[in-house]
């Protein structure tokens, strides 16, 4: 299961010891956002490497800007709008990963840690939601992916995007109208 | 009327994003509109899904990448002026008084409680996560220097068991000459707390020395140990008197090896394991309350080979080595997962995880391996990745860093490329021994009883500080607890702490050490 966040008072009692230069406080932050961190970044790459590559490069540069970060926000936010800003730039940088499709079949080391049962294999629901995901534009899926896989608020996905509160609500509904269509096999059957 | 629809306003209102005024408008509407209703209803369809989109979990050996990276930023920014000092201007008329509140202010700042060190055990051979790594990363610092203080040294007799904490205890195994024993020690004093006979002292043979191999486990208040005989005990930690105990040879078939037993016993929730070896099981799993035999499996002989806990696609395997293979194992009931041959017929042969899927084996004297486990159709099965000489000759059991390998191949330490096994370097310094890790940083104590701290970094050998800590020679890896170094010799037994060079400015950012010293000189 991945780590519980803690509250934002001891959160801001990790950074503290992170900006004195204390790693094991680090590597506490680092377990707490890992799952989220390397989860956005495969959604928005698509590439398990690249993601890889891009979560130790926001950890990376989390660690060296602490500084800047003036505790008005949750520590999250802060990662989650550094981390979109080198995925952007990294898309920028190699247009390719656009048109890259999501690898579906997942080499062993990539898990779920959704499921108590990490022994199973990932069900078909599982599957079809990763793949309902995919035929999202790069536009939706950057505000799908800080709503459900960062849990940002509106206003949150706003300043990181840079559009408007409006804006994110209409993203996010046609977010979910593909979602539903997508998926409407299993509503008609189980859900 | 289609302008009077909430749609626009549905995915906000599912999300709790919508004022309170504009919420109460759009309930009310989806109560009289069926048109609305269905539509918010497949939102809520939608949202359901969302919400189960699956979360991936990185390598684990992505933290390390990070952490070297972090490593090479500090020590960049340590041979750079500080620009992230607190603003104390250094004017020639800073005075002394001004010196003395700044020292104030430090002593302070040394004794607040979050900056202490936290508690931290040592619970079995080669720690808690069977890496060889101290769970405290954060002790030995680049930029302030570092000095080794022997905390306490006492004398104990001949072993190769290396010493295990918690609760207050460092636990280890020695022979008096005429007995062997469990025996623990306070871990801040080194005052012994108490004995336990394990029987007649295992004589040394054939070049090896007097005494017990097997570093016991501590979990649970109770000491779980291996005699050299293969007498298996729980001890109660506190007292040291016997909970139960099991004979390996007599009670289970296991035959003896050369040199006796040497296996250490690992614990997987309610099940104590222990390499046995030969017909009656390659590995065995026996009630950690009551001793009971639970399961045993395969039919490898073993030698000196202790077996480990392994995280594999979310599930928690046993993977120990038999002398002809590796095997992965179901912990609860001792099932083969899957196996892997080697052949080695190696002496000591422990494996490394070197990340989520990749472990090493020394499988033999003169080899060295690299598997990769898989997982298709649901079979597990691993596969060789390299098969080369790179860390041969040695009884120490290296540790893996940051995509390397550290440790000792025959008298020379190495640092070998954990994707390639191609050597990066070797070092003659400092000397022939066993290794740990704390932080970035090796542990190392020689077989001639010094202690050294060296970085591990694949740029070379750099050691930060030495002590020559025992009198004699010394055959057992260092552990690391509560911010101390724990190790013992074919003689004695040590607590080391590691203290900063200059503890005035070598922690604490805000505080110039330099600047400090000036100001005190003045």
């Amino acid at each position: 299961m991945p780590a519980q966040l803690p509250d934002v008072e001891e959160e801001h009692r990790l950074i503290e010891a992170c900006q004195r230069g204390d790693r094991g406080a680090f590597e506490q932050i680092y377990r707490l956002y890992e799952e989220k961190v390397y989860s956005l970044t495969y959604y928005l790459c698509k590439q398990h490497e690249t993601a890889k590559d891009l979560t130790q490069q926001a950890f990376l540069k989390a660690y060296t800007s602490l500084d800047s970060f003036n505790f008005e926000s949750r520590f999250g936010t802060w990662l989650y709008r550094l981390t979109m800003n080198l995925c952007i730039d990294e898309r920028r940088k190699s247009e390719r990963m656009q048109l890259l499709p999501i690898e579906h079949a997942r080499s062993p080391n990539f898990t779920s840690t959704e499921s108590a049962d990490a022994d199973a294999l990932r069900n078909e629901f599982s599957d079809a939601v990763e793949g309902a995901i995919t035929k999202l534009s790069d536009t939706l899926r950057s505000a799908f992916v800080l709503k459900y896989v960062a849990g940002l608020s509106y206003t949150e996905i706003s300043e990181t995007l840079g559009c408007s509160v409006g804006t994110v609500g209409s993203r996010l509904n046609s977010c979910l109208k593909i979602l539903a269509q997508e998926l409407k096999h299993f509503n008609d059957g189980s859900s | 009327m289609i302008s009077l629809h909430v749609t626009s306003k549905l995915t906000a209102y599912l999300h709790k994003e919508l004022s309170e005024h504009a919420a109460r408008r759009v309930e009310m509407h989806l109560q009289k509109c069926e048109s609305c209703l269905a539509h918010f209803n497949e939102l809520e369809h939608a949202e359901k899904a969302a919400l189960q989109r699956p979360l991936f979990a990185p390598d684990e050996d992505l933290w390390t990448r990070i952490e070297a990276g972090i490593m090479a930023h500090n020590r960049r920014a340590s041979t750079t002026p500080s620009t992230r000092r607190v603003g104390v201007s250094w004017a020639p008329g800073f005075s002394l008084a001004s010196a003395m509140v700044l020292l104030i202010v430090a002593g302070w700042w040394w004794t607040r409680p979050d900056l202490q060190v936290q508690e931290d055990i040592w619970p079995q051979w080669r720690g808690k996560n069977q890496d060889g790594k101290a769970q405290q990363k954060d002790v030995v610092k680049f930029d302030g220097g570092i000095e080794l203080k022997i905390a306490w040294k006492k004398s104990l007799g001949s072993g190769y068991s290396s010493v295990s904490v918690a609760d207050g205890r460092a636990v280890t195994m020695f022979s008096d000459s005429t007995d062997d024993y469990v025996a623990a020690f306070d871990a801040k004093s080194g005052d012994e707390l108490w004995r336990f006979k394990i029987g007649p002292t295992y004589k040394g043979h054939d070049g090896s020395h007097d005494g017990p191999m097997s570093t016991p486990l501590l979990s649970g208040g109770t000491v779980y140990a291996v005699g050299p005989r293969g007498q298996l005990l729980a001890l109660d930690i506190k007292t040291g008197k016997e909970r139960w105990s099991t004979r390996l040879v007599q009670e289970h078939r296991a035959p003896e090896p050369f040199y006796g037993f040497a296996t250490s016993p690992i614990i997987d929730d309610d099940v104590l394991i222990v390499e046995t070896g030969g017909q009656g099981g390659t590995i065995s799993g026996f009630r950690k309350d009551t001793g009971a035999l639970v399961w045993s499996t395969g039919d490898d002989s073993v030698k000196y080979h202790s077996p480990i806990r392994f995280q594999f696609a979310g599930q928690t395997q046993l993977v120990c080595a038999g002398n002809n293979y590796l095997y992965g194992l179901e912990p609860r009931k001792g099932k083969v997962l899957w196996r892997y041959r080697h052949d080695g017929h190696g002496e000591s042969i422990n494996p490394v995880v070197v990340n989520q899927k990749q472990i090493f084996l020394r499988q033999s004297w003169e080899k060295t391996l690299l598997v990769e486990l898989k997982r298709e159709d649901r079979q597990y099965f691993a596969e060789k990745v390299w098969d080369k000489s790179a860390l041969k000759s040695s009884y120490d059991t290296p540790i893996s860093h940051a995509g390397y390998l550290y440790g000792f191949s025959s008298r020379l330490l190495k640092c070998v490329d954990a994707g390639t096994g191609e050597t990066v370097w070797k070092s003659t310094s400092p000397g022939d021994g066993f290794t740990m890790m704390v932080g970035g940083f090796l542990i190392i104590v020689t077989k001639q009883g010094t202690l050294h701290v060296v970085e591990a970094h694949p740029e070379g050998y750099n050691e930060l500080a030495s002590l020559e800590l025992f009198d004699g020679p010394a055959w057992s890896p260092p552990s690391f607890a509560n911010g101390r170094i724990y190790a013992r010799s074919l003689t004695q037994i040590a607590c080391v702490e590691i203290v900063d060079g200059d503890r005035a400015g070598a922690d604490v950012d805000i505080w110039d050490s330099e600047a400090l010293r000036f100001a005190i000189a003045y």
